[in-house]
């Protein structure tokens, strides 16, 4: 059994966002860029159902500029077997349709993969049609958003959580799942998992061999910041708030 | 652009592994020790919680070969280990300096393939816990003047004596001790907690107060020939494992530094005084550019001498002048961060003045400031000013 997890390689979501000088685009120098959250979740739940069958093969493949290399030694590390880097400098211009592409030409390529685990979301570009256009595409089944998974004879049990509760599907495989914020903590790399990452195979790909042709359909005019907050105003009573609801914010 | 966490580009010299190294204990640090350690601290107890994690991590025996189940890491490895366990706190860090220079060392240096197969896989993992018996109460700076003996009877040893000040001695299962034998020669033993030994917890400690520290005492305890370090002759052996642990120190050190430089420039900015931001003001910002320069000096120092060791280039001139300089910067950081603190800087909760306190404990442990400075005296004027 052959496992892929597809993460994007987005800023650092503790950083303190700051816009580039003619408000294009935000400013990249000082950003440290991380794997995404729910990237993350899905390969927790990858490596532990690793962790079961230890003789399932693990992919993990993202897309981005020379140094997403460093996350993919962190996935190595964390005891992924193959890693695969599509060499895109300016990979958030591209649409989801666009990326949805080049991922379909790597899966053709290197596949077939029983499992395709990807984010729910991309955290940068807020997009999370991914899942669907891969499915359609490759003809698939999928499921969105999903917490946990387990592996039972060809299948997949994953779990959900919905506004009425949590449900608990059986998907047959190959399947692709997006998964959303699991119920369990990450594991950190360990010095072993780091010292056993030294002799796997970090893979670059360059565009070209993929023989795709792809347009940067993302064209940023122009970001804003959100509004700064304002201070608080303490009020006394009822009296008062009603006053400032009438005379101030006029909603009264 | 250039920032101040890597003011010097230093990043660029290290490799994926040993970036993938500092995020996963930077992470381990930030969600699992920084968010519980002030309440043990002030409890006056070592988080024992937190060894299953230490252990599971790699990150004691970083340096020592996988045979003997280590991480078969670098120098380098081990100080990016022990630079972010003491952004967290240097019980942590002591802890793991003690297991992995102090206890580890000493067997792979100086003891048979026996005792190496016997004892260093359980350390690494953590099912063993060892401390290291050199101080004792009337011998600090000067080991040679140690009274606990070691009298030879037979195949057996028989060792008297009280170490004191010694890291992790009440959780440990095992205590490598030094003593002088019939002949006056410092020998050294791994001696097992069934052979004997009993330990005291030292309290009242008012620095280091997150680690286990105790005495060591030695009544007539009997220890087979097989536990001694067969290679382990004179003072010299004890020193050797010292300045391991010291290399580890310096680069300790720089972890309180930065953390006191992230949490005295984000508070500078956020606290408004006067109407303006205390960031802001030129008072703030002498302290702040002060603090940077401490920081930085202290981390090329940590990296120049882990580049020196991997050269085979390392004096141990070196490492006194890295510990030396390391911990008062760090010291002298940690003040000044607590003053743009102000009042809050002595609360537990900003962890500055926890920082600052062990950093008493660390500046006099494993040679004091004094100490390395006479030895940088020594190598600039040939002459010794130990003892008169």
């Amino acid at each position: 059994m052959r496992i892929l997890n597809i993460f994007k390689r987005v800023p650092d979501t503790y950083a303190e966002i700051k816009l580039s000088k003619d408000n294009s685009d935000i400013d990249k120098e000082n950003l440290n860029y991380v794997i995404d959250p729910y990237g993350e979740y899905a390969m927790e739940t990858s490596l532990r159902i690793k962790d079961k069958d230890s003789s399932i093969e693990l992919v993990v493949l993202t897309i981005g500029p020379e140094n997403s290399t460093e996350l993919l030694r962190n996935a190595l590390a964390l005891g992924f077997d193959i890693s695969y880097l599509i060499k895109y400098e300016n990979y958030e211009k591209l649409s989801p349709l666009a990326l949805s592409k080049i991922y379909i030409k790597f899966i053709e390529k290197y596949g077939p993969f029983d499992i395709i685990f990807l984010p729910k979301v991309d955290i940068d570009t807020n997009f999370h049609s991914i899942c669907g256009y891969l499915a359609g595409y490759l003809n698939i089944n999928f499921i969105t958003s999903i917490t946990t998974a387990e592996i039972v004879d060809n299948h997949a049990i994953v779990e959900r959580e919905t506004s009425m509760g949590k449900e608990k599907l059986k998907i047959k495989t190959p399947c692709i799942l997006s998964h959303d914020k699991a119920p369990y903590e990450i594991r950190l790399a360990s010095l072993k998992g780091i010292m056993l990452s030294k002799k796997k195979p970090i893979n670059i790909i360059e565009l070209s061999e993929l023989e795709i042709k792809i347009e940067e359909h993302i064209i940023r005019n122009t970001l804003r910041l959100p509004p700064q907050r304002k201070g608080v105003k303490f009020l006394n009573n009822a009296d008062e708030l009603i006053k400032v609801l009438k005379e101030e914010i006029k909603i009264l | 652009m250039l920032k101040y966490e890597d003011f010097f580009l230093l990043d660029e010299k290290l490799s994926s592994e040993y970036k993938v190294l500092r995020e996963s204990v930077r992470k381990f640090v930030d969600n699992e020790v920084i968010p519980i350690i002030s309440e043990y601290w002030e409890n006056g107890k070592f988080p024992r919680r937190l060894i299953s994690k230490i252990a599971e991590l790699g990150l004691v025996g970083s340096y020592m070969p996988v045979e003997y189940g280590g991480g078969g890491f670098d120098k380098l490895a081990y100080g990016i280990i022990t630079r972010e366990l003491e952004r967290g706190d240097s019980g942590i860090r002591s802890f793991v300096s003690v297991q992995t220079s102090l206890v580890m060392y000493p067997i792979l240096t100086f003891g048979s393939e026996n005792q190496r197969k016997k004892y260093l896989p359980k350390l690494a993992s953590c099912e063993v816990i060892g401390c290291f018996g050199l101080t004792e109460p009337d011998a600090g700076s000067d080991p040679s003047s140690m009274k606990t003996r070691a009298y030879r009877k037979g195949n057996k040893w028989i060792l008297r004596g009280t170490k004191m000040w010694i890291t992790n001695a009440n959780i440990s299962d095992i205590a490598i001790i030094w003593a002088k034998d019939d002949d006056n020669i410092i020998r050294g033993f791994i001696v097992e907690r069934d052979m004997g030994y009993k330990t005291k917890e030292m309290k009242g400690k008012i620095s280091l107060r997150a680690s286990d520290t105790g005495e060591v005492i030695l009544d007539d305890v009997e220890v087979p020939e097989e536990n001694r370090l067969p290679f382990a002759e004179g003072l010299k052996a004890p020193l050797m494992c010292l300045n391991q642990a010291r290399f580890g120190i310096a680069w300790g050190a720089v972890g309180i530094a930065q953390f006191c430089l992230e949490t005295a420039l984000k508070y500078s900015k956020e606290r408004i005084m006067f109407s303006n931001p205390i960031a802001s003001y030129q008072l703030t910002q002498q302290k702040l550019a002060d603090i940077l320069t401490y920081t930085q000096n202290a981390n090329l120092i940590a990296y120049r001498i882990a580049e020196l060791e991997k050269e085979g280039k390392l004096s141990h001139y070196h490492i006194s002048y890295a510990k030396r300089y390391n911990v008062r910067a760090a010291k002298v950081v940690s003040e000044m961060a607590r003053s743009i603190l102000g009042a809050n800087g002595i609360m537990l909760d900003y962890h500055i003045m926890r920082h600052m306190t062990n950093l008493e404990a660390v500046e006099t442990y494993e040679g004091t400031y004094e100490i390395h400075t006479l030895i940088l005296g020594e190598f600039l004027t040939g002459m010794e000013s130990f003892r008169k």
